[in-house]
């Protein structure tokens, strides 16, 4: 495998090998919490945090995992750490915690948290591994912060729960998108953000 | 050592368990006691929100601003327990019915606990009554498991408000609260039983019925305590009643 310089690895993941439009992993997720802009910052926040940490413990031991065990020593790993994550924010941060609820108990289902340390992880130093799973945290945030963007702001009329869109405009007649708020309207937008990337960045076309 | 041994794959598991294990074990017990306190400063809240009373800054501080006296009563009428700690951490059962006493800029109310069973899971909140125990102030609701848009509307404003004003005596006699079809609960002007109706929820009769039986239920059991501080007057016509209330079709049986 030829070595990728280290810049690479966080900056890669954030564009042209985005988990969420590149990879296609952790569709799941980013249909469910990016209905609003704050829960989907703090999933963001989380997943990354995740798949720094478990990309770095397996690194780590990477040498001393007996392969028949290998995916139950990454679920394990990765199990601890969602439950850190979910003890942290129960304590920290519980309204956050209410609005999440379920969520973060399934970042473990995340395929971009399996899917790093099977590619990346097993095979590669702690350092770079660690900076993998930033990039790709950073990356999955990105296409949530903007999905959730345009979904609140179109569907409930507020960025983080403060009205911008103003009265005037809905005495004029305008009502918020309420389609907005389903599931599907986030895989709509997910492919059009996938349309315009791949319209932009040509390498990324098949042949 | 041979990694891939079947002696040392056992090995390396039962260590990974052991220290996963007593890992989050350390990390639960570390954090258990703020997780406590947020739970314990929800509760404080939602208390305080049934009264009407928006918290400003920190939850505790306006808790014990606002609350005078907390107790628990039996289903008889008498009080058992006094003491405000324990009081606010008992739980709503057959046998133990917590009162918290607010006072809200001079206005005396009754808040009580609320338990019951939505159409997924529990369901619960507060109700926050008048000095006559029977019209109410307020209500909070939460729940575990509704469908969202649908009986998870029980916690939005527009379904709490149509409790307020609503009778659940009537004379010495528990009336409880009923449901009321086609209405606009978005509409104040709308309001086709001030005195005990609320509308349900449009597509989700179970959740609304158990709303309903949770209020009704859990209201009722304090049916002594209240004929013991209202010494048997009737309570008073709430101001939306003033006018002339029309006849009420029965609602259809569900």
């Amino acid at each position: 495998m030829a070595q990728v310089k280290n810049s690479e690895l966080i900056q890669n993941p954030i564009n042209l090998n985005n988990p969420i439009t590149v990879q296609v992993l952790g569709i799941c997720s980013a249909l469910a919490v990016t209905v609003k802009l704050e829960p989907a910052i703090v999933m963001a926040i989380s997943v990354t945090v995740v798949t720094a940490l478990a990309n770095l413990i397996i690194s780590l031991i990477r040498n001393t995992i007996p392969s028949r065990i290998r995916i139950i020593v990454q679920l394990v790993v990765v199990s601890f750490l969602v439950i850190l994550v979910d003890q942290v924010l129960k304590a920290f941060m519980y309204e956050l915690d209410k609005a999440l609820s379920v969520y973060v108990g399934l970042i473990i289902t995340n395929c971009i948290v399996m899917g790093r340390l099977e590619a990346f992880a097993l095979g590669n130093k702690p350092f770079p591994a660690l900076l993998d799973g930033i990039g790709n945290g950073l990356g999955y945030g990105a296409i949530l912060v903007i999905v959730a963007f345009v979904r609140e702001l179109f569907g409930s009329g507020t960025l983080f729960g403060v009205q911008v869109i103003p009265d005037a405009l809905y005495d004029l007649g305008y009502a918020n998108c309420g389609f907005m708020l389903n599931p599907p309207m986030a895989l709509i937008l997910i492919g059009v953000v996938i349309w315009i990337q791949r319209s932009k960045f040509k390498e990324l076309q098949e042949k | 050592m041979n990694t891939q041994s079947n002696g040392y794959t056992v090995v390396y598991s039962a260590i990974m368990v052991v220290v996963v294990a007593a890992a989050l074990t350390l990390i639960a017990v570390g954090l258990k006691d703020r997780q406590q306190t947020n739970i314990d400063n929800e509760k404080r809240q939602n208390i305080l929100k049934s009264a009407g009373i928006a918290v400003d800054g920190s939850v505790e501080e306006c808790y014990n601003k606002f609350m005078k006296d907390a107790y628990v009563i039996s289903p008889d009428g008498k009080k058992i327990e006094d003491d405000d700690n324990k009081s606010f951490n008992t739980d709503l059962s057959v046998n133990t019915l917590p009162v918290f006493e607010i006072d809200n800029n001079g206005e005396k109310l009754y808040v009580v606990p609320l338990k019951g069973n939505g159409l997924w899971g529990a369901i619960w909140g507060f109700a926050s009554l008048k000095s006559d125990f029977n019209t109410i102030s307020g209500v909070v609701f939460d729940h575990a498991s509704e469908t969202p848009g649908l009986g998870a509307e029980m916690t939005q404003e527009y379904f709490c408000n149509q409790f307020k004003g609503r009778q659940l005596f009537e004379a010495q006699d528990f009336v409880g609260i009923s449901k009321v079809y086609k209405g606009n609960p978005k509409d104040p002007s709308d309001d086709q039983d001030p005195k005990h109706g609320i509308d349900a929820i449009s597509g989700s009769t179970m959740t609304t019925n158990g709303v309903q039986a949770m209020v009704n239920d859990c209201l009722k059991a304090y049916g002594n305590f209240r004929a013991t501080i209202s010494n048997g007057k009737p309570s008073p016509e709430p101001n939306c009643c003033k006018e002339q209330v029309e006849e009420i079709k029965d609602a259809p049986a569900n």
